[in-house]
């Protein structure tokens, strides 16, 4: 039993080493999905870095990132795969000399029938079939990370589409037969709740809900991302973001933010948060201008906290 | 099987969480790879199997947090491997045991939840709960659905724990003279009574009365919203969310499916005379499925508003579905709301519209004539119309031009009226006047009708 708590504390230790500083929740929601085999469905506000769990996850791993950005009329030859129609087309023609051969010295049409259905179904096999993302994710020679990403964007038939391939790692070709993952890839599916993705596909996935992250994970993260920035600066700037996601704004600063704000007041050689300098960049933080203006008149307060509070 | 589990996760069904049996395979696949020993561990790895929505989420930690804190003394069975880490247990019993006068099977069979007891007084409280528990298993008490069945368990449950022997133990001493033993053993059979009362009440608390809910939620359905209790609707607005989203997503997936493309031959054709014929580049058809619009005007005078205010939360739980819906409210004047919804959670905003519009009786005269006012240039042959009324004008102007005009110009006119077939057109009812004006006059007299008529209204529109 200890064991696994080991395993979860290397996993995120692990998961650090590139740059990813994972709660506890993560990681052990990343550890079970290793051990079922069950792909997870990550939910969030924005910027909380359920994509970047993916990019990270695959280069811990050590395996290739497949992928695929949902949007609205996503469809199966775009997200599975898709025959190679110019290059069945100029096979035809390519082909038409050779036709001639073969069907040279039969007599009558049956004859001429026959002897093609000898030839199979030559232009629907693999060769003619291109992969596309999903597809690709369960060819891969050592497994691989399949990364869905917003799958709310995409139209309701097509989480039918992923069903076959969540819960089996297979994908059923109508022209060829059922396709088997080699190895069965990791499979995660982000969401930005637009909307409520269906029961049939909640069931085969883990679920696993990123909130905002707590004061000192988020100032680890910060550290993990922008080391140059000094402690104190740090403190102040998170404690400060934190004051600000408490009031009622249009979209509230996520993790990228922050960390992007960060980085410029780096860029500005600044040593501690003072009132100008917030003011001149609170358009990194901040990305509507009714929030801006909301945020401007409690910027004394907020920094008053941030620069008090631990 | 791990019964520990079963339990927490039928813990979580009467708490409102829907969990399949795959999902229960699930977590028992987590629970064998996570263990019991790490709380915190086994809390976000069941959560991650269990828990499908955000709300969930927060529901599930507090299940989390009272079902296993109630096991007392933190200490979940794994099936049948007990015997290394209730040696404590056994000691406890054992001495409790004399005491009693029981000598209850102890340790052996441990039955779920063994406490581990504390020093002093509490542990002999702790072998009481022990003993009840026990005996409430056998009893079955965590099938218990109804306060009403209270007394049934506590009867079984107390014949499990041998009370009538006891009593007539105690009886015998009090014959035999010795009044300080039958003292002692009654204040333990009080003990023990009282235990089993406080164990009875907090499963039916882990139950949640979910068969209790229910009934009522089927119950609330079929009943004519005019006869049901205040009391009871506050309850409607969660109950017709849950319909509401049964309603979308049933519509939802019927809607894409009718926007296929067809081969547009002429296009591929044209387009590939470059190539000598030979289709390189496909084109498809592309159907435009125009989008129509609804106006729903609501009668909030004193007889109708709870229906309207049911319709109108209705329509709001299924903006994801209806295309763009416009919301007008009457009494005399017809008034849009459609922005209060907007502005407000769906409760709220009903709230401030009954207080600021509310009250007097209706004019359908002045309300179908300001209400086609407003909507006349929006009017097209996409557009549906929803009256919901009784169609009783206290005798004054009817409106029926207006009603005319806006039956001419829309694609559907639908009156809901919430009175029962019966009493249509009896006293001021001019509902057969506008009978002649709409499409469809339907009764909205249930819950459950009102569903069907949005539902048939659904696919008439996709």
């Amino acid at each position: 039993m200890t064991d696994a708590r080991k395993d979860i504390d290397q996993l995120i230790a692990k998961l650090a080493e590139q740059g990813y500083i994972a709660s506890s929740a993560i990681a052990t929601t990343l550890y079970i999905a290793q051990q079922l085999e069950r792909p997870i469905l990550i939910e969030g506000p924005p910027g909380v870095g359920k994509t970047e769990l993916a990019n990270a996850t695959a280069a811990m791993l050590a395996k290739p990132l497949f992928r695929l950005q949902c949007y609205e009329g996503l469809d199966e030859s775009k997200a599975l795969y898709d025959w190679k129609y110019s290059k069945q087309l100029l096979y035809v023609q390519v082909l038409k000399e050779q036709l001639h051969d073969i069907l040279d010295g039969t007599d009558g049409l049956a004859n001429a029938v026959e002897r093609l259905h000898n030839f199979d179904d030559i232009f629907y096999s693999e060769r003619f079939l291109e992969p596309r993302p999903l597809l690709k994710s369960l060819q891969s020679e050592n497994g691989a990370v399949l990364l869905i990403d917003e799958i709310d964007k995409a139209d309701y038939e097509f989480e039918s589409l992923l069903l076959e391939i969540l819960a089996d790692f297979s994908v059923t070709l109508p022209e060829i037969g059922t396709l088997k993952a080699t190895h069965k890839p990791l499979v995660i599916l982000t969401s930005n709740n637009t909307r409520d993705l269906s029961d049939a596909l909640k069931r085969r996935c883990l679920h696993l809900y990123i909130p905002f992250p707590e004061a000192k994970l988020e100032s680890r993260i910060v550290q993990s991302r922008v080391p140059a920035v000094p402690d104190e600066l740090r403190r102040q700037l998170v404690n400060f973001v934190h004051g600000v996601r408490k009031l009622d704004l249009k979209k509230q600063p996520a993790i990228s933010e922050t960390i992007d704000w960060a980085r410029s007041l780096l860029l500005l050689h600044c040593n501690s948060l003072s009132r100008e300098l917030v003011e001149d960049t609170l358009n990194v933080l901040l990305k509507y201008e009714e929030d801006i203006n909301m945020v401007s008149p409690e910027l004394h307060g907020l920094i008053k906290r941030a620069d008090s509070n631990l | 099987m791990d019964e520990t589990l079963l339990q927490f996760i039928r813990h979580l069904r009467n708490h409102g969480l829907a969990i399949s049996t795959a999902e229960t395979l699930d977590a028992m696949r987590v629970v064998a790879t996570l263990g019991y020993s790490d709380p915190s561990l086994l809390r976000d790895g069941l959560a991650s199997c269990l828990a499908k929505t955000v709300d969930d989420h927060s529901n599930f930690a507090e299940c989390f947090e009272r079902f296993f804190q109630t096991q007392v003394g933190a200490h979940p069975n794994e099936t049948s491997d007990t015997t290394s880490d209730k040696p404590s247990d056994d000691t406890e019993n054992n001495g409790e045991g004399d005491g009693a006068g029981e000598g209850e099977g102890a340790g052996a069979g441990a039955g779920n939840g063994q406490g581990s007891g504390g020093t002093g007084s509490s542990q002999r409280d702790s072998a009481t709960l022990n003993e009840v528990i026990r005996a409430a298993a056998e009893a079955g008490l965590e099938n218990i659905q109804f306060r009403t069945q209270r007394g049934v368990y506590r009867r079984k449950i107390l014949n499990a724990l041998n009370d009538e022997q006891k009593q007539s133990d105690i009886q015998q001493l009090l014959d035999a003279g010795e009044d300080e033993q039958a003292h002692l053993l009654e204040q333990l059979r009080q003990h023990q009574i009282a235990t089993v009362k406080e164990v009875i009440d907090r499963q039916l608390l882990l139950n949640n009365d979910a068969a209790g809910k229910q009934l009522r939620d089927a119950t609330l359905k079929d009943t004519s919203l005019s006869a049901m209790e205040h009391y009871h609707r506050e309850r409607l607005p969660p109950l017709i969310r849950k319909l509401a989203k049964k309603l979308a997503s049933r519509h939802r997936q019927r809607h894409k499916r009718a926007r296929r493309g067809k081969l547009d031959l002429g296009k591929t054709l044209r387009r590939n005379i470059a190539y000598g014929g030979i289709p390189f580049h496909r084109f498809w058809k592309t159907t435009r499925k125009d989008k129509s619009d609804i106006f729903v005007l609501c009668d909030i005078s004193g007889s109708v508003s709870a229906w309207s205010r049911v319709l109108l939360l209705f329509v709001q739980a299924l903006s994801d579905v209806l295309p763009n819906t416009r919301s007008f409210i009457f009494c005399g004047q017809s008034i849009e709301v459609t922005d209060l919804f907007k502005q407000y959670p769906a409760d709220e905003a009903m709230a401030i519209i009954q207080q600021r519009h509310g009250l007097g009786g209706s004019d359908y005269g002045l309300a179908l004539n300001s209400f086609w006012n407003q909507i006349e240039d929006k009017l097209n042959r996409r557009s549906c119309v929803i009256i919901l009324g009784d169609g009783r004008g206290n005798g004054g102007d009817t409106g029926i031009e207006a009603l005319r005009s806006i039956y001419h110009r829309a694609k559907l006119v639908l009156w809901f009226n919430p009175e029962s077939h019966y009493s249509w057109n009896t006293g001021d009812s001019e509902i057969r006047r506008y009978q002649s004006a709409s499409h469809y006059v339907a009764e909205c007299g249930s819950l459950r009708k009102l569903e069907r008529l949005l539902d048939q209204l659904l696919s008439l529109l996709r």
